[in-house]
């Protein structure tokens, strides 16, 4: 992954004179600082690194030695395609799902006042931070056949609807898991709007609604585009969610990994399927960087 | 819905302001809506998930915190996540003040591999440690399910502790220094302190995204060997069991905890 | 009372030396050939705009900044191998530098429990360090809860506490008022004395400089321009970038016509006009000079007068600006301005804008400057 040095986070303080290093004494004595980097790079590099390498190595390895039947397998199987196209549907309709609930969200939130915005960041918040698999299984129990849902139309006197195992579930469940994302990442560029530029184009003689659509709009689209892109890559990744909530025709590319690795039938194809997750996943994270900038996706992650 | 939204900003008909505020509070009961509904439901008397709660009980507690299957896992849980928490923590800690304070070739290509965990989809790192430990097989292992885990939640320390560090004045350390303390004294009491507020809310959320993260243990896990999630998956893929709404609720408790622990640090910190 | 640093025998300050001290940070040289002696008990500043390396070379004193070349000697010792926190350095930081989770007891004895005093003995230092700063009985108190000038307090007294015969002190007035800066001055100067100790000063402040130093070492673009005592950097600044910077001066270039026994040169003006100035060293007819003159040493008159000064130019005044305890006028010559600072309120109450005027001075205060090297 390409990072260009002043987008990451943490760029080195220099000063005038004295943001000298602390630690560096006299000559002969230099950093010993450096070593102190030493432990989590060989953990890395033995947890993670070597690991991550091991997939590429058997995506490409049969007992025979060099192979791309792997990747072949992917291409030749119309199911596998269409995994990918389920996929990529899923994904794109939930990230077209969180901005439509996001947006309006996210600038309610940024207008607010302090304590009405405290309110709703904490929701926010305490959404982002719940185990996902808590989250999902509630709405295995609102969605269910049996669930808070059907309950309440039956005692309507209303029929019930199936909205668990079948894509309705998967897409409620991936929406309301990657909501706060949206809203975050929309939130942290509208706080950054001058509302004066609004009070500004009225003043100019624009309608509420023109000042929102030739204003508002075009200087929260970084937040738009970002947040966007990122709901996407993740839902491309997702597993457990869909795992959950979905049904037999709404499998998606973890799954068929996690199943394959699972019942230990075909290791080569599970790791060529990540490697293809892979790539696509830092495709995406390198338009990202491009558009948006890694750097204040990390700092939101905080 | 977009027509009503610039109210927020300027004045407009009231209506218009009424119906965004409305569409906020619908999208912010859709956020809260699951979590309420859960803890509601964990406190039921009825028999099965029956909604509204026919009143008011805590056999679905009971039921988890009696059952030696959960509590193996509870404690597994645990463990798992502390061991997990201090290895990140400590390595973590010690890279941010190379990557804070040090120059040197190559550090974008170390910030990538250190941060990277953060966007390779979970399910890689899984498979990923997993294909480690079942070579090295330690399959069913605590300490092979923490350091999985540790790849996930080192990216997160480095970052808190990074951006902690960043704001503290080295001057601090440099008159530590000069005042007669070795460096290393100077970091323990000078350094650590100050930034002990970051540390300890990296701690925190290391320790929260340990104790929820079920892909890693899931491939690693053997059936003596769960850790929540897993078993929380694993009933859940099987039958409907109520007990897992106060499972469910018990972890909604341990998020807000560090929450609310976190919030509270940084106010003290301000 | 015998402590470990053998209190009652007579301490002075150690003498600290500089040489051929140099600090590149890749292809940018922050401090070149620094050479200086600094004389035990010594109060020296080191002066110069920001960017100018006297920060880098405190810091390279203090040990914080390894020394590309060179060598620094305290008490004749180098210490280049020595690391920081065992060269018994004093330090006051800019902005202080105190410990936010201690409290002004805890700072201040901070260096006294690094070399592991005796408790009872500790408290005793810090009580009386505190009473040096006059501060006492401010032991428990947070330094947030403090002002800024007692923030600066604070951190004198823990740099003393410990008797360090070198006293390093990084821009510490830079963050107080105008009023309350005058004041800490005399106070530093005032306990510099009491404890013998040698000082290391660094400020961009020439007033301050001024007043504290002993001497002062100008520094430009990582280089000494000059070193020496504060009226002789004033009044026999070495280039227009001493003149400049301490104090304002005026600066008229030209070339000289003739050398006189009487220790005054004249010299051709690139206007034409001739001036006389005082000189020493080589200057023969034909050398390309700089001549500085400072405001305050110009006289203005209506009118020519007998008890003149030997040069005496004509102008307009072109500009009054009023600051106070004294007026500056610029004076308009056909191609130069000259700036005069004067006291003289009944020249003031007279003088308008546009007004033909004399300006006077005395080759005496007339100097001739060496050409600033150039960077």
């Amino acid at each position: 992954m390409e990072q260009r040095e002043p987008e990451l986070p943490l760029a080195p303080a220099a000063g005038d004179g004295a943001g000298g290093r602390p630690a560096s004494r006299g000559r002969g004595r230099t950093s010993l600082t450096g070593f102190l980097l030493l432990p989590a790079l060989v953990f890395l590099a033995i947890f993670f690194a070597y690991p991550m390498i091991d997939i590429v190595v058997r995506s490409f390895a049969d007992p025979g030695g060099f192979t791309l039947a792997h990747y072949g397998q992917v291409i030749e199987h119309p199911v596998y395609l269409r995994v990918f196209q389920i996929t990529f549907e899923i994904a794109f309709t939930v990230t077209l799902l969180t901005l439509l609930l996001g947006y309006p969200l996210a600038y309610v939130l940024a207008g607010a006042g302090k304590l009405a915005a405290s309110v709703i960041m904490a929701c926010v918040l305490l959404s982002f931070f719940t185990n996902i698999l808590v989250r999902t299984y509630a709405w295995m129990i609102i969605l269910g056949p049996e669930g808070v849902i059907n309950q309440l139309l039956r005692y309507e006197g209303l029929g019930g609807v199936k909205l668990l195992y079948n894509r309705y579930g998967v897409l409620i469940g991936m929406t309301y898991a990657l909501l706060p994302y949206m809203v975050l990442t929309l939130y942290s560029v509208m706080r950054g709007i001058d509302r004066r530029f609004l009070q500004a184009a009225r003043n100019l003689g624009a309608s509420d609604w023109r000042a929102f659509w030739h204003v508002f709009l075009p200087l929260s689209l970084p937040g738009v585009v970002g947040g966007s892109l990122l709901v996407f890559i993740l839902s491309v990744g997702y597993f457990i969610t869909p795992r959950l909530l979905g049904g037999a025709r709404d499998q998606m590319i973890a799954m068929v990994i996690e199943q394959h690795v699972e019942l230990g039938v075909n290791w080569g194809f599970a790791s060529a399927l990540a490697i293809i997750l892979l790539f696509l996943t830092t495709a995406g994270f390198m338009l990202y960087d491009r558009l948006v900038g890694l750097k204040a996706l990390f700092e939101s992650k905080v | 819905m977009s027509a009503a939204v610039e109210i927020g900003y300027v004045a407009g008909g009231a209506w218009k302001r009424r119906a965004l505020h409305a569409a906020a509070v619908l999208i912010l009961a859709f956020l809260l809506l699951p979590i309420v509904i859960i803890i509601l439901l964990s406190f039921s008397s009825g028999l099965y998930l029956q909604f509204p709660p026919p009143g008011f009980s805590l056999q679905w507690y009971e039921r988890f915190f009696r059952d030696p299957q959960w509590m193996t896992s509870l404690w597994l849980s645990a463990r798992v996540s502390m061991m997990c928490t201090a290895l990140s923590v400590a390595l973590g800690v010690l890279a941010s003040i190379v990557l804070v304070r040090e120059r040197f070739p190559g550090k974008t290509a170390v910030y990538v591999l250190i941060l990277s965990p953060l966007i390779v989809p979970g399910i890689i790192i899984a498979i990923a440690v997993f294909f480690l430990f079942s070579r090295l097989h330690m399959m069913g292992s605590p300490v092979a399910m923490a350091l999985g885990q540790a790849v996930l939640t080192l990216p997160l320390v480095v970052v808190i502790v990074s951006a902690t560090l960043q704001g503290f004045d080295q001057r601090l350390e440099q008159a530590a220094i000069i005042l007669g303390a070795s460096p290393t004294r100077a970091f323990f009491h000078v350094t650590l302190p100050i930034i002990s507020p970051g540390v300890i809310s990296s701690a925190l959320f290391a320790f929260l995204a340990s104790f929820d993260e079920l892909l890693v243990p899931l491939l690693l896990a053997d059936p003596t060997t769960m850790t929540l999630p897993v078993r929380i998956w694993t009933t859940v893929t099987m039958q409907i069991d109520p007990t897992i709404v106060a499972v469910s609720s018990v972890l909604v408790a341990v998020a807000l905890t560090v929450l609310v622990s976190a919030g509270a640090l940084r106010r003290s910190r301000a | 009372m015998a402590g470990p640093r053998g209190e009652g025998v007579a301490r002075r300050g150690a003498p600290v030396r500089l040489e051929g001290l140099e600090k590149a940070y890749g292809e940018t040289v922050a401090v070149r050939d620094v050479t200086l002696s600094v004389a035990a008990g010594e109060f020296i500043t080191l002066l110069g705009p920001s960017g100018s390396g006297k920060t880098t070379t405190l810091m390279m004193i203090a040990g914080f900044v390894p020394e590309s070349a060179g060598e620094i000697y305290i008490d004749d010792r180098p210490i280049g191998r020595v690391p920081p926190e065992r060269r018994e350095l004093g330090m006051v930081f800019q902005s202080y530098a105190l410990f936010p989770h201690m409290s002004v007891a805890e700072n201040i004895s901070f260096p006294l429990r690094m070399r592991g005093w005796p408790r009872g003995e500790i408290r005793q230092k810090v009580a009386s360090a505190l009473e040096m700063v006059k501060l006492p009985g401010y032991e428990e108190r947070a330094p947030r809860q403090l002002s800024g000038g007692q923030q600066q307090r604070v951190a004198l007294a823990r740099a003393i506490v410990f008797e360090p015969r070198v006293l390093l002190m990084d821009e510490p007035l830079g963050s107080l008022d105008k009023k309350l800066r005058e004041h800490m001055q005399a106070e530093i100067k005032r306990i510099q004395r009491q404890l013998d100790m040698t000082v290391i000063y660094v400020t961009h402040d020439q007033d301050e400089a001024l007043t504290m130093s002993d001497r002062i070492a100008v520094m430009h673009h990582g280089r000494i321009q000059q070193v020496g005592s504060p009226t002789a950097l004033y009044d026999e600044p070495i280039n227009a970038f001493v003149a400049d910077f301490i104090g304002e001066s005026n600066f008229l270039g030209g070339t000289v016509t003739s050398v006189d026994a009487d220790g005054t040169a004249e010299v051709r003006h690139a206007s034409g006009r001739t001036f006389r100035a005082a000189w020493h060293g080589s200057v023969r007819p034909g050398t390309s000079v700089v001549a500085s003159i400072r405001p305050e040493r110009l006289t203005l008159a209506a009118e020519g007068a007998a008890d003149f000064p030997c040069n005496l130019w004509q102008g307009r005044i072109s500009e009054i600006i009023f600051i106070g305890d004294a007026t500056k006028y610029k004076i308009a010559l056909e191609d130069l301005i000259l700036t005069v600072k004067t006291q003289d309120r009944d020249f003031g109450a007279r003088a308008r804008m546009g007004d033909e005027v004399w300006v006077g001075w005395s080759p005496a205060h007339t100097t001739l400057l060496h050409h600033a090297p150039d960077p």
